[in-house]
């Protein structure tokens, strides 16, 4: 029996994007900077790496192989890695520390990872800000609520955002407002990782979306819809 | 994008501002929807800070709208002028700037290139808003044209979310105005880089600069407010043009933490003078409350400095004719002192140039004596002592003269239709002359004596290079703008040339051109020495890597025009010439000039 379709199932890739590197790093300009000052603490180093890989990037596109388990951050962590090793071998060595992170894998502890996983999310919520500019309910404000104050109950975040916003909102309203928001920012999540991976199949995001430690914002929207 | 004339509206006797496309095939069509568009929608837009659209037309086929005509140009050409805006001004025209964004925004308009130069001033000195030639309606990225990769906008006042190629949005324009705030505070766009993707890149990742590190005179208030406004997440930034407005004018109206009680007290006189409606305060220059540096001499306006190889000297050629239009400090201490030069046998006449051929022995002069070209030298080990080396040919008037670190000099004879001597000391017959150089030139640079060239720039823009010995035309080059500053590099002959918002550098072997394009005009370019930095002036002090021409740092320009500059071999220290005065200032390594 075929299994019904997901959500996943719905979402396009946009791997062609990579197709244009110098669109992607700027995209993920924050993740990049952040993972080259994380291995160079020194600022001034991290800034020239990352103008040496900026212009790289815009004379030779990305000069890795074929991406790893077809994950774009794989790929650019790769090409950063190679800026960083280049800006090193100019000043001819390499420090002990690059030199273990080599062999470093996705852990959640791993640095570029986690400025990936930030950047997403980032990514996310302003996906969600926008949403509520264009004159719909005011779901970032809810769930951003909902995120600061969590030990709060519906009836004080109600009170709230009636102060924040200017709109006058009951616990009832609250309530709702926050799983749609809720709702909506698993759709961006999903929507801003599936743009990162090659693959259409839905377990190929939703592995993702584990090794970045996403899945537990997104796992009840990926339920089978219709 | 588009020309944009001067007219006089015949009907209605009034200057107003015509803006057409440019002529030629390559206009596309999405150049011609875009030139619509900004007429249409911007034609419906009446308000105090926005300026007015009076008619749309089209002749011959080619599109144009007539605007109101803002007689005081723009703010950015003050602050090229003049440097930072004294941070109450910048407020002031800020908070203009920003109703009329708002009143924008209230239309279903978004602006998408705000920056100093769509600020424009009017006869009065209101501020109003500019060239909506890129405007959209509302959020939907389908109206914005790009198509793929074309990016619409200035990067120096781009948004993340431009830089990136999301949808847009009325806080697309709150971060290009906080942007334009910083550059008016500081004299430069927040991210100054070597290439364009390098500034959106730093838009888009790189820290927020702060206004009040890069410039003493600006309290934290200011720069917390442009802070905000250029906060990397539109949810992060003031909610609104009118908001962001709103919390300018909260700067206005409190006691700010920098200023002196007696200021203070003069500001909030001037805040409700705005508060009743009397608008634009003018551009008074304020005085200065920080400190300006070593004040070496106000006395006349120096049109050369130069610092001794080993540092300990600072020469500046001018106006003094007492002294062979010199005058001389020692800095190797605390506090400089001027040097006392001997009178027997002092030329009588206005320098200049002025270099140290060699170190600590001797210093040149290149100086008009009764309107005849001369070069001096003034030896200062022992006892100092002039001699005269050269008198340049007569019946010519010395227009302009440039030293080499060598000695070289190059001296510009009558610039009508005139003559170029070059006078090398080291040669047995120091004087060479490069004939009929011709009209309007407007730099000049004379090499090492192994390259044996001189060069010069022409009012079309096209460099001329000579060889001296024998004087044979060797080459010329497009610069392919006016340039103000022609200097060759002391250790490797490389040519650099600053004009317009590049600058430019030829290697001898003519295989690479290098080209760094800027976001304010440069007028002047110096050299720290052999393999050392070389430092541009024109909005922001900028020092540059000499190999590879990469910027290294920027620095706060002084509120008045520099028009001679100096870079001390330690790299640390600047003298500059503003106004009448010379300076000695420290290049502060947090990034200010103070």
């Amino acid at each position: 029996m075929t299994p019904p379709p997901t959500y996943l199932d719905d979402i396009s890739t946009r791997w062609a994007v990579v197709g244009d590197p110098l669109q992607f790093v700027l995209r993920y300009a924050p993740a990049v900077r952040g993972y080259i000052a994380a291995l160079l603490p020194d600022t001034h180093a991290a800034d020239d790496v990352c103008q040496d890989f900026l212009e790289q990037v815009l004379r030779k596109g990305f000069m890795t192989a074929a991406p790893d388990r077809g994950r774009f951050r794989h790929y650019l962590k790769a090409a950063i890695r190679n800026a960083v090793r280049m800006h090193f071998r100019k000043q001819s060595r390499l420090p002990a520390t690059l030199a273990d992170e080599l062999d470093v894998g996705d852990e959640p502890q791993d640095p570029w990872a986690a400025a990936w996983r930030q950047c997403i999310l980032d990514r996310a919520w302003e996906s969600l800000h926008r949403q509520q500019r264009q004159g719909g309910p005011p779901f970032f404000h809810v769930l951003r609520a909902a995120v600061d104050h969590p030990d709060d109950d519906s009836r004080t975040q109600a009170a709230r955002l009636t102060t924040t916003t200017g709109r006058p909102i009951t616990a009832e309203a609250f309530r709702q407002q926050l799983h749609r928001a809720r709702k909506l920012f698993a759709e961006a999540l999903i929507a801003e990782v599936a743009a990162t991976v090659q693959a259409r199949q839905p377990d190929a995001i939703a592995e993702e979306l584990a090794d970045l430690q996403l899945l537990e914002f997104v796992r009840d929207h990926i339920s089978p819809t219709g | 994008m588009g020309e944009v004339f001067e007219a006089e509206d015949t009907l209605h006797g009034r200057r107003v501002a015509i803006k057409r496309l440019p002529p030629g095939d390559g206009v596309s069509a999405s150049a011609l929807a875009r030139f619509s568009r900004e007429a249409g929608v911007a034609s419906r837009l009446r308000h105090p800070h926005v300026v007015a659209i009076e008619e749309v037309g089209e002749e011959n086929g080619r599109p144009f709208i007539v605007m109101e005509y803002m007689a005081c140009g723009s703010l950015q050409q003050r602050v090229d002028q003049s440097g930072p805006l004294p941070w109450s001004d910048a407020v002031d025209a800020m908070i203009q700037a920003c109703r009329g964004v708002a009143a924008a925004h209230a239309a279903g308009l978004v602006h998408r290139d705000l920056k100093p130069s769509n600020l424009l001033v009017a006869d009065d000195g209101t501020i109003k808003v500019a060239d909506f030639g890129l405007v959209s309606r509302g959020s939907d990225q389908s109206q914005t044209l790009t198509g793929s990769g074309e990016v619409v906008g200035t990067p120096a006042y781009m948004s993340p979310e431009q830089c990136q190629h999301d949808s847009v949005d009325e806080l697309t324009d709150v971060y290009s105005l906080g942007a334009t705030f910083f550059a008016l505070l500081v004299g430069h766009p927040p991210f100054v880089r070597d290439a364009p993707l390098k500034v959106m890149f730093a838009h888009c990742s790189a820290p927020i600069p702060d206004a009040s590190a890069e410039n003493p005179d600006v309290p934290e208030e200011c720069s917390t407010v442009a802070r905000r406004a250029m906060a990397k997440a539109p949810s992060a930034r003031f909610g609104s043009a009118a908001e962001f407005g709103d919390a300018l004018a909260d700067l206005l109206g409190k006691p700010v933490r920098k200023q002196p009680t007696r200021r203070r007290a003069i500001l909030l006189g001037l805040s409700v003078g705005a508060a009743a409606g009397l608008g634009y305060l003018g551009w008074r220059q304020t005085t200065r409350a920080s400190d300006d540096g070593s004040v070496l001499c106000e006395d006349g306006a120096a049109s050369d400095l130069a610092f001794s190889s080993d540092g300990l000297q600072l020469a500046a050629a001018g106006p003094w004719a007492d002294s062979a239009g010199l005058r001389v400090w020692d800095v190797s201490g605390p506090r400089p002192r001027k040097l006392d030069l001997p009178g027997e046998g002092c030329p009588v006449g206005r320098a200049l140039s002025v270099c140290f051929p060699s170190p600590g022995t001797a210093l040149q002069v290149g100086l008009v004596v009764a309107d005849r070209g001369q070069v001096a030298q003034l030896r200062l080990d022992g006892q100092p002592r002039w001699w005269p080396a050269a008198v340049l040919p007569a019946g010519r008037v010395l227009r302009m003269a440039v030293h080499h670190p060598s000695g070289r000099l190059a001296a510009l004879l009558d610039s009508n239709g005139g003559t170029i001597a070059v006078h090398d000391p080291r040669l047995p017959d120091p004087v060479r002359i490069v004939p009929s150089v011709g009209d309007g030139v407007t730099a000049l640079a004379v090499s090492a004596p192994r390259e044996n060239a001189v060069a010069w720039a022409d009012a079309a823009g096209t460099i001329h290079v000579w060889d001296v010995d024998p004087a044979k035309e060797r080459k010329t080059l497009p610069a392919g703008r006016t340039v103000k500053s022609l200097a060759y590099a002391t250790g490797g002959g490389v040519l650099f040339a600053a004009g317009g918002r590049q600058l430019q550098g030829w290697p001898p072997d003519n295989r690479r051109l290098l080209v760094r394009d800027l976001d304010h005009e440069i007028h002047m370019i110096a050299e720290a020495g052999a393999g050392r930095p070389w430092l541009t002036v024109g909005g922001p002090l900028t020092l540059w890597e000499s190999d590879g021409l990469r910027p290294v740092r920027q620095f706060a320009a002084p509120g008045e025009p520099i028009t001679s500059i100096a870079i001390h071999p330690d790299g640390l220290r600047v003298a500059m010439a503003i106004g009448d005065k010379v300076v000695l200032r420290a290049l502060n390594p947090d990034g200010g000039g103070s």
